[in-house]
């Protein structure tokens, strides 16, 4: 439409957009409006899905807890009142709140809550490692068949409904039987096993979010498809990746703890909650307590893991 | 090769657009638009207006490359983009831009401002940091945003600021065509007001084209120097706004105007309004000869067997109506409340 | 007996609605606010009320909470009455206000694909309101949803009738939503924005439909839109609201040649359908900056920081609705009007 040229910066009492007096007029055009409110919250908590989150309590008992364990894991060395290995056959099978042990002692006269603590670095090593491991090699198929789709789609799709038809327990031990056992192949089995997880999650976020308009705006841009990808859809994918990856953490303890407990994991005199279970069930007549403290600490955890997922999911909600 | 200053911004040259429907257990395929031809000059608007399953923003699509060509050509600034692919056809994105209808999906929620916005100056200048967000703050200030929001995120944002911010975003690269697929349909009244005149001023200091689809007629006439009119993927009449707002010659266009109602009572309960029979027919079953016949009050027996030519109009453009070649003169408007 | 009767309802005489001073309260985890303030207008039989607003204004808000529509969760309605056909229907339980809804009410949305159940043929979820509501058989429930749909315009009606809502075009499906909501011959008709979602030209004939119906039936209708157009084609009086206020009520015909409070000419000027909407220099009437959210409406008028006839005793105190000849108004400067004022060049 032809119009006079500018000399708009007189005249009309033109919009401004945020219904207060103008202010700053850098070029002539119309008024901007006042400044935005001060910077809110830090980016993190300024987001809904965040916001919600912190509102759920029995989440945030959940992340506390899992932060506690954390905590343990990385002081556990200092706070232990023994060392884990430290034998007394002397004191065995004591029994909880006894004088100096806590939690009573095993067969060997191993402090438990000592042998507690030094399990739960391993138990979460252990889940990071096989966290890790599968979210790198399950992450980038779910984002290549989810986004290109097609033939790589099907590839990768019946990749990982071979692997997921596999019996996942039986597999980590025909691994571990091959390479031996020890934790370290023990969590590279379980990597593997729940990789398809990973790779499903992650295709059914980018197959979503690959038809929503600011992707289509992305590519009438010219941005080319990994910038896409990267910039666009991996972190709008974050929310039910993260759900996925409480969720793994809580498969991969008991996991791990199965294993220990067969005597495919960790090998003794190291302890894991799952090996002190395994363990502990050959004396329960002479000492229950053996199997009822490393079994709490592993459903305690998981539950942790789990409820933390459930309120990550909760919380993501729908848009507007 | 860049276009001479008198060649058209854009050129639409006998494009289809083609998909595929499921019926039954066949896959049939059917026609969005059908050998559409239109021109955009530089520095004007041309509106496409029509109602859903007009294949307007299917054509706004094909336009930009976002939806592959069954036939026909693209032009954008004298360069041919229908075949163009990799790197030739990332270059001539930059001289044509979207801005699409929902401000609430088109803006990506992680993101700052920063990275959206600036989205075309990272890909195409490789701008990052602080010299991609000064860039951003002048883009802001030019389209009524206060600079410092440039950190923030789109959440705190309303329809009308979001899509001054689309706004931003497709004019980053000072291209010459601008694509606006129904861009202020979602918005209030007050607000797509404001929004339109953003839009004017940024063309007269730019110089930019618009194509402006749209299936809004009102707001058209305040921003069209062109306008078309779509129906089952075929343009029925194009020609200068106003004489499409005020003298419209194709029976569909004389309908769609004259279905919006006026804002004034007296007016609107006595004005001779011509209430379309059934509703536009499915794609996959295009009526024979004129597309519109099923629900043209002036249908004659011609209109049935052969397609009515571009007649041209006086006041300039044409109208595709048998009407218009002086074929049998028309029987009476019948107005019908049954629907088919 | 005809689905939709053609006589005009009998009843008591005074309004079918009457609200007053509805006061609603939404609370979200975010926020705790009002949203709807003193509300208060009334329906005549036979007559076609608009409540015109644009998005934020409570318009949408004040019908689902005649229907008592709305969730009880995020929403409670901290006063005023709703009265229909002199019930009281905020006192009634919620079983009570089911038997009203639909026989003596009925509302159609904005969105019939999602008012519809898709698991169900359109005759089926017709027949199912009348056995509810009239206490007809099945059998003749099925044969009156016949009626109802050629009665909306639909052809092929005993055919249609056993299609499913996914078969049927928007505006057909408005036309069933219609059906459904006039098959057991409510006094009263709510609309919340029916066409906005519809094509102009199918728009058109919606309305055509709508009016065509009233004139047989002789019910009352509250129409919702942010459409000044479709208020000109189809009301006899209209109530304008923002901000959760009514700040203009007047017959349709003063509305649009005299409105009485800035907003509402603000409004009627910056629509694109009206001729005068652009001025001599191309550019559009618009109102600057954007209405105020919920839990953030300022003291005293609402659309005093927008308004260009603003005085500062406007922000001082609340404003009353108060008369100003045939029409009521809340303003400062009632009597004034935007019209006769020059707008600064």
């Amino acid at each position: 439409m032809t119009r006079p040229p500018m000399t708009r910066s007189q005249a009309t009492p033109t919009p401004s957009t945020d219904g207060v007096a103008p202010a700053v007029a850098v070029e002539p055009v119309e008024a901007i409006g006042a400044p935005p409110a001060a910077a809110p919250r830090r980016r993190l908590l300024g987001r809904p899905f965040v916001r919600r989150l912190v509102r759920n309590k029995i989440a945030m008992v959940a992340l506390a807890y899992i932060l506690f364990l954390i905590v343990i894991a990385v002081i556990g060395d200092w706070i232990a009142p023994y060392p884990p290995d430290a034998q007394d056959p002397a004191a065995a099978f004591l029994s909880p709140f006894s004088s100096g042990h806590l939690l009573g002692t095993d067969q060997l006269g191993r402090d438990v809550l000592s042998r507690l603590i030094a399990a739960d670095r391993i138990a979460l090593v252990a889940a990071a490692q096989a966290l890790g491991l599968s979210m790198l090699i399950g992450i980038p198929p779910g984002l290549l068949a989810g986004y290109v789709g097609r033939f790589a789609d099907n590839a990768v799709m019946r990749v990982t409904d071979a692997v997921q038809s596999l019996p996942p327990l039986i597999i980590a031990l025909g691994i571990v039987g091959a390479l031996g056992p020890g934790l370290s192949h023990a969590m590279l089995a379980l990597g593997f096993i729940f990789a398809p997880n990973f790779v499903r999650i992650t295709r059914a976020a980018v197959l979503e979010l690959r038809e929503e308009t600011f992707v289509e705006a992305s590519r009438s841009i010219g941005t080319p498809a990994w910038q896409i990808v990267l910039r666009r859809i991996v972190p709008n994918a974050l929310p039910p990746v993260l759900v996925q990856v409480s969720l793994v953490a809580g498969f991969a303890l008991t996991a791990e703890a199965s294993l220990s407990l067969l005597g495919f994991g960790v090998q003794p005199p190291q302890a894991s909650w799952g090996s002190m279970l395994g363990q502990g069930y050959n004396f329960i007549y002479q000492q229950p307590w053996l199997v009822v403290f490393p079994g709490c600490a592993i459903a305690l955890a998981v539950l942790a893991f789990n409820v933390f997922g459930d309120g990550l999911r909760d919380s993501i909600g729908r848009r507007k | 090769m860049s276009g001479t200053a008198q060649s058209p911004m854009l050129t639409v040259e006998d494009v289809s657009v083609e998909f595929t429907a499921r019926v039954g257990r066949k896959r049939v395929p059917f026609r969005a638009v059908n050998e559409v031809g239109l021109t955009v000059g530089r520095g004007e608007t041309l509106a496409v207006v029509g109602e859903s399953g007009s294949g307007k923003s299917t054509l706004a699509r094909a336009v930009l490359r976002l939806l592959p060509l069954a036939q026909g050509r693209v032009v954008v600034d004298g360069v041919d983009v229908t075949s163009l692919k990799g790197r030739a056809l990332r270059q001539a994105r930059r001289q044509a831009q979207m801005v699409f209808q929902d401000p609430y999906s088109s803006l990506d929620p992680s993101s700052t401002i920063a990275n959206i916005v600036g989205e075309p100056l990272r890909t195409h200048h490789g701008l990052r940091g602080a010299p991609l967000t000064d860039k951003v703050r002048e883009l802001l200030v030019s389209v009524g945003l206060h600079p410092d929001y440039v950190n923030r995120y789109v959440h705190e944002f309303s329809g009308g600021q979001r899509q001054r911010l689309a706004i931003a975003r497709a004019i980053a690269l000072d291209p010459g065509l601008v694509v606006l697929d129904e861009a202020v349909s979602a918005l209030d009244m007050s607000t797509q007001n404001q929004i339109l005149d953003l839009l004017m001023d940024l063309q007269a200091r730019h110089g930019m084209s618009y194509l402006f689809i749209s299936h809004n007629l009102a707001v058209v006439r305040w921003i069209a120097d062109r306008t078309a009119v779509m129906y089952l993927g075929r343009v029925l009449e194009e020609g200068p706004g106003k004489r499409i707002h005020d003298h419209p010659a194709h029976p569909y266009t004389q309908s769609l105007l004259s279905a919006v109602p006026v804002p004034d009572p007296p007016t609107q309960r006595t004005r001779q309004r011509i209430v379309l029979r059934g509703e536009t027919p499915d794609p996959l079953h295009v009526p024979s000869g004129c597309a519109f016949r099923t629900r043209c009050p002036y249908a004659m027996e011609i209109c049935a067997l052969e397609e009515p030519p571009a007649v041209p109009v006086e006041g300039g453009g044409w109208a595709a109506c048998h009407l218009l070649t002086g074929a049998a003169s028309p029987s009476a408007p019948e107005k019908s409340l049954a629907v088919g | 007996m005809s689905a939709i009767s053609a006589e005009p309802g009998q009843g008591p005489t005074g309004p079918v609605l009457d609200v007053s001073g509805l006061t609603v309260e939404v609370h979200t985890e975010d926020v705790r606010a009002e949203v709807i303030s003193d509300v208060s207008f009334s329906i005549g039989r036979g007559e076609t009320l608009g409540l015109v607003g644009e998005s934020g204004s409570g318009k949408s808000l004040t019908s689902m909470a005649i229907m008592g529509l709305l969730p009880k969760r995020t929403f409670t309605v901290t006063g005023g009455r709703v009265s229909l056909g002199g019930d009281d229907l905020t006192r009634l339980s919620r079983k009570e206000l089911a038997s009203v809804r639909g026989a003596r009410m009925a509302m159609i949305f904005q969105e019939p694909m999602t008012s519809l159940n898709p698991a169900f043929t359109v005759g089926q979820q017709i027949a199912e309101t009348l056995v509810r509501h009239k206490k007809v058989s099945k059998r003749e429930a099925r044969r009156l949803a016949v009626t109802a749909l050629s009665d909306v315009g639909i052809s092929a009606a005993e055919r249609r009738v056993q299609a499913y809502p996914h078969e049927f075009s928007g505006g057909m499906r408005q036309r069933v939503m219609i059906a459904m909501a006039l098959c057991c011959e409510p006094e009263l008709l709510i609309a919340d924005e029916p066409t906005t979602a519809l094509d102009v030209t199918i728009q058109a004939q919606v309305l055509d439909l709508i009016r065509h119906l009233r004139e047989t039936v002789g019910m009352s209708i509250l129409f919702v839109t942010h459409d000044l157009g479709v208020v000109a084609d189809i009301c006899d009086r209209v109530v304008v609201m923002y901000a959760g206020q009514v700040v203009e009520q007047s017959a349709v015909d003063r509305l649009f040649a005299h409105p009485v409070h800035p907003y509402t000419a603000a409004l009627l000027r910056s629509t694109p359908t009206n001729d005068a909407a652009g001025d001599a220099r191309g550019h559009l009437h618009s109102i600057p900056g954007k209405p105020p959210a919920a839990g953030e409406f300022p003291h005293g008028c609402r659309f005093a920081h927008r308004c260009e006839l603003a005085l500062p005793a406007c922000s001082e105190q609340e404003i009353e609705l108060l008369p100003v000849v045939d029409q009521l108004s809340r303003c400062v400067r009632v009597g004034a009007t935007a019209e006769r004022r020059e707008v600064p060049a």
